[in-house]
Formats: structure tokens, C-alpha cells, sequence
């Protein structure tokens, strides 16, 4: 049933979403780590989305291959980072500068928001299919 | 002549069409951020005989995707309401049958 299939498509545009807000955050709660477990400061994350086709993640054979969306990597940010004068830091090096993450919290916050209306209207399409398939129901009552 | 009546047929068409079509505008708004992706919709002849799949065209951003949030909003909800619109018609059609069924005996 082709509606059920829009629901899954826009699950996939969910779960996408979700995965954004998650990546954003932790960047925004490292924007000041300057220790990792690989050494060094935090390098700023970054979703990367292809569309996926549902013929071929489903097995089903749909004629008009309706495309979602999945996460296809989580890739580090390779900008460099924040050099700042901070002497009396742990992590200073011999000239007193600190390497902070390469964060900006003006461009999460942007992302956060582009990722939540999109989410949004994820919810809203999904909104529709189902008030769609309750109408269907009550065809011939 | 239920099996062939042409109304009927006609609703029938044109509700599995809404509902590709949602499904189409559903995958444009689950693809709103994908790189290089581009909106797709679906448009019927007037004789609701096929639905002919084609690509929106939107202005292009930086990163090839062509997804036009306002607009697959706008789509989906005249779309929707297209939808309950036909169910509602067929009920009426059914209902019209059924009492000619049902009240046509009485006689």
C-alpha cells in the first residue's frame, strides 16, 4: 500500500533529522573541550545525507522508486581550530596559545533550527498519510 | 454495472493517484537537506488514465537540491484535502447505490 510506504519515506526524514539535532548538540556541549580521547581538542561533526531508495532497502518492488533519506556518514569538520592566549591554561603550548574546537555556536544553532522545521515537516506530512488512510477506511460505511 | 461504472473507476483512479502523489511529496520533504536531490510530482491527464511522474522546477540551491519547503507544504495539504474530498464522493456514490439496492426491493 503506497501510503504506508510515504509513511516509512518520511520516517526515514525523521530519524535524518534527528540525527542532526543530535550531532549539533554535541558540538555545542565540546564547543570548549580541549581534551579527547584521541588527543587533542574536539573536532566539530557534520551529518552527511544521501537519499536512499526504498526498492532497494525494502526489497519491494515499487514501479516509481519513492526515495528517503538516510545518514549515509558522520565526517569531522577539518577547518582549523580556535588558537587563543590563554598562558595560564593546562593545555597551553610553549607559546601560551590554546587549541580550542573548531565550534561555532552561531552555526549549530542555525543547523539546530534548519534540523527541527524539518522535522516538522516531516511530522506534518506524516499528519496527512494518516488522516488519509483513516478516511480510507471509512470508504463504503 | 458496479464493476464497470464509470464513476466509480474514475474515483478510484484518482485516489491511488493522491496517493503516489503523497507519497512523492512525502519524499521531497524527507529529502530537504540531501545534497544533489531534486523534487519530484506527479500530474494526471484529465482522463485520469495515467499519472506522468515529472521533476519540480524550483530554483536549484548551492548544494543541487531543489526541495521548495512552502511549496511541498502547500502541495501536500491541497493534496490531502483532494483526498478526503474523493472519499467523500465515493461514499456519497456508494450510498446512492446501495439505497437503490436496499430501498429497490421494497417496492
Amino acid at each position: 500500500m503506497s501510503l504506508l510506504n510515504a509513511l516509512d519515506v518520511n520516517a526515514s526524514g525523521l530519524t535524518a533529522q534527528r540525527t542532526r539535532v543530535e550531532i549539533s548538540s554535541a558540538n555545542l556541549a565540546n564547543s570548549q573541550t580541549t581534551r579527547t580521547l584521541e588527543g587533542g581538542p574536539y573536532r566539530r561533526q557534520q551529518v552527511v545525507l544521501q537519499t536512499t531508495s526504498f526498492e532497494e532497502s525494502l526489497g519491494r518492488a515499487l514501479a516509481d522508486g519513492v526515495q528517503g533519506v538516510e545518514v549515509s556518514q558522520v565526517v569531522q569538520d577539518q577547518r582549523p581550530f580556535d588558537r587563543r592566549y590563554e598562558p595560564g591554561h593546562p593545555d597551553a603550548d610553549s607559546e601560551g596559545y590554546v587549541l580550542y574546537p573548531n565550534v561555532s555556536a552561531m552555526e549549530e544553532m542555525a543547523n539546530l533550527m534548519s534540523a527541527s522545521r524539518n522535522y516538522e515537516a516531516n511530522i506534518a506530512a506524516i499528519g496527512v498519510v494518516k488522516s488519509m488512510i483513516t478516511r480510507t477506511m471509512e470508504i463504503g460505511r | 454495472m458496479i464493476d464497470n461504472n464509470p464513476m466509480l473507476n474514475k474515483l478510484e483512479n484518482l485516489l491511488t493517484w493522491t496517493a503516489k502523489r503523497q507519497q512523492a511529496i512525502g519524499a521531497n520533504l524527507a529529502n530537504l537537506d540531501t545534497p544533489g536531490y531534486r523534487a519530484k510530482d506527479y500530474s494526471f491527464d484529465s482522463e485520469l488514465q495515467e499519472a506522468r511522474k515529472y521533476d519540480v522546477n524550483t530554483t536549484v540551491k548551492a548544494d543541487g537540491n531543489n526541495v521548495d519547503l512552502e511549496r511541498e507544504m502547500t502541495e501536500m495539504n491541497k493534496n490531502g484535502i483532494q483526498y478526503l474530498t474523493v472519499v467523500q464522493f465515493l461514499n456519497q456514490k456508494l450510498r446512492m447505490l446501495r439505497s437503490s439496492i436496499v430501498d429497490g426491493g421494497k417496492l
